[in-house]
C-alpha cells in the first residue's frame, strides 16, 4: 500500500499523526508504555486532549523541517486496536464540530488533531519525562483515575 | 681365565686316550698364549672347538649356531653320520670311555678341568645317552682341592648362554648380521644385554618389582583380613578411589588457588604503587557502577509504569462517555418501554375484538354475551384510542434507529473501564528519586574523570579488570573447593565407617600392616632408583660398545674413506654410518667385520675373561680383512684361539705372519687306513721348557 493509499480516508482510514511540535516529546512519553510504545502514548495524549478538550488544528501546526517532521502513529485502523470505534466516539462526545461537517474532516485528522493537543498539555505540565504523572491527580478532571 | 692346556681322550675323530691321547699345549713362554690349529675341512677343527664347549658345559650343539635349539651331539652312536662324541674307533674296540681335560687359569689360580663319560657298569654296550655316566670335576693345582659345585663355578666364569659371543663360527658370522635388523632376533639382543652385565641390573628391577608385588598382596591381605564381607572391602575400595581422586584435585586446586593469590597480589602491588589514580579509578567504577545500577532501577519503574498505563486513555474517557452511555441507555429504555406498551395495547385490542365477536376470551375463555349497545361503542372506543396510541408510539419506538443506537451503546462500552491509576504516582515518586540520584552521581563521575588522564585511567582500568577478573576467578575457584572439601569430608567419613565395619584393630591397621604399607613405599622408591640406575648404565655401556666397536670397524675396514663409524641404538640395532651421515647395510664381508668389531667390543666391555675361539674365522672375509682382523685379534691383551681352513690362512704363512704371537701353532692331520682318525702335529712351539 502506498502512502497516498494510506493518506486516502475513504481507502484506509488514513495516518494518524502528531505534529512536529511534539515528535520528541510523545517519543519520550512513550518510554512509560509497553510496546507498541508511540501508540500506546498517542492514545494518552488523545484522551488527555479530548478530555481537556485540547484540539490543535492542522493548520495551526508547526511545518515539518528535515530535523523535525511529523511523528507517523499508526494506520486508523491499528490505532483503534481494531476494536474500538473512535468515530463513534468523536461523533457521541460531540466533538464534530459544524466545520467538520461542512469540511467532511476525516476522523484521522481529528483524531491527529487531539493526540496534538493533549501532547501539547502533557508537555506544558511536564508529564511527558515521566516525572510529573501526578499532575492528572491534582487536576479535577481526571479525579477518577486516582480513587485514594 | 686362559686355557694353558687341552687333553683329548677317545673325543670324536681323536682316538686315543691317556698316553695316545691327543694334547695341545698353549703353555708359552713370556706368557703367549694364542693359539692357532689350522686344518682343511673334516679333517677335526670343529671337534677341537667343540671339544671346550663340552669340557665347560657337558654337551655340544649339533650346529655351532644351535646354541638355543636345544639339539646335542649324541654321547656314543657306532656311525660317523651320527656325529657322537666318543670315538668310533674306540666304541668298536669296546672303550667306551671320553673325556676332555682343560687345564685354565682364573684369578690368581691354576685349576684342572675334567669331564668324561664312561658306560655305565651294567652296560656291556651302550648305544644311548642313558648308558653313559657322567664324570666331572675340578681341581684347584696349587692346593689339590676339588671345586664343590663344578658346573656353578664354570657358570661364574661364563655363562652357558653367552658362550656364543666367545666361541663362535666365522662361517655363521651372518646370524650376528641380523643385529642389523630392527625386529630380528630379539634373544639375540637379549643376550647382548647380559653380555654387558645390564641383566643384573634388569633383574634387580624385577626383582624389586616382585617384592612389591608380593607386599601388595600381602596389603592386600590385611584389607581382606580387615573387611567383614567382600561387600564392605568393595565399597571401602570405591569410596577411597573417590577420596583419593577428590584428595589430588583438592591438592593441585590449592596450587591453582596460590597461583590466582599470587597474581592478584602483583596487581594489588601496582595499583598500591599507583594509588591516587587507582582510588580515583575504583570511584570512577563505583560511580558507573552506580550509574548503572539506578538506570536499570529506572528502567524496572519504567516497566512498572508501563504496567500502569496502558489503558488510561480508556480510564480517561470513561467519565464522558458513561455520561453518553447512560443518555443512550435512557433512550433505549424509553424506545424498550414504547415496544412493550404497544405489545399490550395489541393484546387489550385482542381481547376487546372477541368480546364484541362474542368469542372466548384469549386468556382465560371466558365468552362475554348479550352486550349492550352501549357497551359495545365503549369497546369500540377504547379499541380506536389503543390504535391511535399504537400508532404514535410505532413512530416514537424507531427515533432514532434502535439498531444504531445499540451500535454505539456497544461501542462505547468497550470503551469505559474501572481501572485507576493509584499505583502510577508512588513509583513515578521512586524514578524521580532515582533519576536525581543518577543526576548527583553523574556530577560525581564527572569530577573524578577529570582528576586522571585518559592515558592512566586505560592501565589503572587494565589493572582494575584484571583485579576484578582475578577475584572473581580466586572466588570462583574457592567456591569449587569448598564444595569438593564437603565431597571429601563425605568420602572420608564413607571409608573411615566402612573401615570400622571392617573390624581389624578397631577399624585401625595393625603394625604388621602399617609395616607393610612402610616396604611398600621404600620397594617403590627403590624401584625407581634401580630403574634410573640400569637406564644410566644400559647407555654408558651402549655408548661405550659403539664407540669401542667403532673403532675396530674402522681399523679393519677397508672403506675407510666411505664409512665413518658404527651406530648402534638402545635395542641393538646396528648400523654403517657413511661420512655423509647416511645408514648402509654394508657387504657380506663389511658386516663380517662389523660382527667381528661389536663381538669384540661385546666382550671387551662385559668384563668377563675368557678367550676368543674363532672356528673358520676368515670364511666370510677376503684376504686383506683376514690378515687385518687377525693381526688385530693377536695383537689385544687376549686369549685368542683361531682354527682357519687352509685357504684361509696356509699354515706356512700363518706361521710367518703370526706364529711369534702365538705359544704354538698345530696342524690337524688324518690317519688311518680309511683316513678316519685326526691328529694333530706341532708346528711352531714357543711353549715353556
Amino acid at each position: 500500500m502506498t502512502k497516498n493509499n494510506l493518506d486516502d480516508p475513504s481507502q484506509s482510514g488514513g495516518i494518524v499523526t502528531c505534529a512536529a511540535d511534539y515528535s520528541q516529546e510523545i517519543g519520550e512519553l512513550g518510554e512509560f508504555f509497553e510496546s507498541p510504545q508511540l501508540a500506546n502514548a498517542a492514545r494518552f495524549a488523545f484522551a488527555i486532549g479530548i478530555q481537556k478538550n485540547e484540539r490543535v488544528y492542522k493548520k495551526d501546526w508547526k511545518k515539518q523541517t528535515k530535523k523535525l517532521k511529523q511523528r507517523t502513529i499508526a494506520h486508523l485502523g491499528q490505532f483503534e486496536l481494531n476494536r474500538y470505534d473512535f468515530k463513534v466516539l468523536i461523533e457521541m462526545l460531540d466533538l464534530y464540530e459544524e466545520a467538520d461537517k461542512e469540511n467532511d474532516t476525516p476522523v484521522n485528522t481529528i483524531i491527529s488533531e487531539y493526540i496534538t493537543g493533549g501532547m501539547k498539555w502533557i508537555t506544558e505540565q511536564d508529564i511527558h519525562k515521566g516525572g510529573n504523572f501526578s499532575a492528572l491527580k491534582s487536576d479535577k478532571q481526571f479525579s477518577n483515575l486516582f480513587t485514594d | 681365565m686362559q686355557i694353558l692346556k687341552i687333553t683329548l681322550n677317545n673325543w670324536q675323530g681323536y682316538y686315543g686316550s691317556g698316553k695316545k691321547s691327543t694334547i695341545i699345549d698353549v703353555r708359552g713362554m713370556s706368557g703367549k698364549r694364542n693359539l692357532i690349529v689350522y686344518g682343511q675341512n673334516t679333517h677335526g677343527k670343529t671337534a677341537l672347538w667343540q671339544s671346550i664347549q663340552y669340557a665347560f658345559y657337558g654337551r655340544v650343539n649339533k650346529r655351532k649356531t644351535g646354541w638355543e635349539d636345544g639339539k646335542y651331539k649324541p654321547l656314543v652312536g657306532s656311525e660317523t653320520h651320527l656325529e657322537p662324541l666318543l670315538n668310533i674307533r674306540a666304541y668298536e674296540e669296546k672303550d667306551f670311555s671320553f673325556s676332555v681335560e682343560l687345564e685354565f687359569e682364573h684369578g690368581d689360580h691354576r685349576y684342572q678341568l675334567i669331564r668324561s663319560h664312561v658306560a655305565k657298569k651294567d652296560i656291556d654296550i651302550p648305544r644311548q645317552d642313558r648308558h653313559m655316566r657322567a664324570s666331572f670335576v675340578i681341581r684347584n693345582l696349587e692346593n689339590s682341592s676339588f671345586i664343590p659345585e663344578p658346573e656353578k663355578f664354570i657358570q661364574s666364569i661364563l655363562p652357558e648362554r653367552l658362550a656364543q659371543f666367545f666361541m663362535f663360527d666365522g662361517e655363521r658370522l651372518d646370524a650376528y648380521r641380523k643385529l642389523f635388523e630392527e625386529d630380528r632376533d630379539i634373544k639375540l639382543k637379549e643376550y647382548i644385554g647380559h653380555v654387558l652385565r645390564m641383566p643384573v641390573l634388569v633383574d634387580g628391577v624385577y626383582d624389586l618389582d616382585k617384592l612389591f608385588s608380593s607386599a601388595k598382596q600381602k596389603e592386600k591381605k590385611f584389607i581382606v583380613d580387615r573387611s567383614k564381607s567382600a561387600e564392605f572391602l568393595n565399597d571401602y575400595n570405591l569410596w577411597k578411589g573417590k577420596k583419593d581422586e577428590i584428595d589430588e584435585v583438592i591438592k593441585q586446586r590449592e596450587l591453582d588457588i596460590l597461583q590466582l593469590k599470587d597474581e592478584l597480589s602483583d596487581v594489588d602491588a601496582w595499583l598500591n604503587e599507583n594509588d591516587s589514580g587507582a582510588e580515583a579509578m575504583a570511584k570512577i567504577d563505583i560511580f558507573e557502577e552506580q550509574i548503572e545500577d539506578l538506570e536499570g532501577e529506572v528502567e524496572s519503574f519504567k516497566i512498572q509504569m508501563r504496567r500502569e498505563l496502558p489503558n488510561s486513555w480508556r480510564a480517561i474517557l470513561t467519565p464522558r462517555v458513561n455520561v453518553r452511555l447512560e443518555m443512550l441507555g435512557t433512550e433505549i429504555e424509553r424506545q424498550e418501554q414504547e415496544n412493550r406498551e404497544i405489545g399490550s395495547l395489541e393484546t387489550s385490542n385482542l381481547a376487546l375484538n372477541n368480546q364484541l365477536d362474542g368469542n372466548p376470551c384469549s386468556t382465560c375463555g371466558h365468552i362475554h354475551q348479550n352486550l349492550s349497545l352501549k357497551e359495545k361503542d365503549k369497546i369500540h372506543a377504547q379499541i380506536i384510542e389503543n390504535i391511535n396510541r399504537i400508532e404514535t408510539l410505532e413512530q416514537t419506538r424507531i427515533d432514532p434507529n434502535p439498531t444504531y443506537l445499540r451500535k454505539r451503546q456497544e461501542s462505547l462500552q468497550r470503551i469505559t473501564t474501572d481501572i485507576n491509576l493509584n499505583g502510577l504516582i508512588k513509583i513515578q515518586e521512586d524514578l524521580l528519586k532515582k533519576q536525581s540520584k543518577i543526576r548527583s552521581t553523574k556530577q560525581l563521575l564527572k569530577k573524578a574523570m577529570e582528576k586522571i588522564t585518559s592515558e592512566a585511567r586505560g592501565r589503572v582500568q587494565q589493572f582494575l579488570s584484571e583485579k576484578t577478573k582475578l577475584t572473581k576467578e580466586i572466588g570462583r575457584v574457592e567456591g569449587d573447593q569448598d564444595a569438593d572439601k564437603k565431597l571429601q569430608q563425605e568420602y572420608e567419613s564413607k571409608t573411615r565407617s566402612l573401615l570400622e565395619k571392617m573390624g581389624g584393630s578397631a577399624g585401625k591397621k595393625t603394625r604388621a600392616h602399617l609395616n607393610i604399607e612402610k616396604k611398600l613405599k621404600i620397594t617403590k622408591e627403590l624401584r625407581d632408583i634401580w630403574e634410573d640406575v640400569r637406564e644410566h648404565h644400559s647407555e654408558a655401556m651402549r655408548s661405550k660398545v659403539e664407540e669401542h666397536s667403532s673403532d675396530v670397524f674402522m681399523d679393519l675396514t677397508n672403506m675407510s674413506s666411505t664409512y665413518s663409524r658404527l651406530s648402534i641404538k638402545p635395542n641393538f640395532e646396528i648400523s654403517i654410518i657413511t661420512k655423509k651421515g647416511k645408514r648402509d647395510a654394508g657387504s657380506s664381508g663389511q658386516s663380517a667385520l662389523v660382527a667381528y668389531s661389536i663381538l669384540d667390543a661385546l666382550t671387551q666391555m662385559s668384563g668377563i675373561h675368557f678367550p676368543l675361539i674363532i672356528d673358520t674365522p676368515g670364511r666370510s672375509l677376503d684376504d686383506d680383512h683376514v690378515m687385518g682382523l687377525f693381526s688385530y685379534l693377536f695383537n689385544t691383551d687376549r686369549q685368542v684361539f683361531l682354527f682357519p681352513e687352509g685357504k684361509e690362512l696356509k699354515p706356512d704363512i700363518g706361521d710367518e705372519k703370526f706364529g711369534s704371537n702365538c705359544a704354538a701353532t698345530y696342524e690337524i692331520k688324518k690317519s688311518g687306513d680309511d683316513g678316519s682318525d685326526s691328529y694333530i702335529e706341532g708346528r711352531i712351539k714357543n711353549l715353556e721348557t
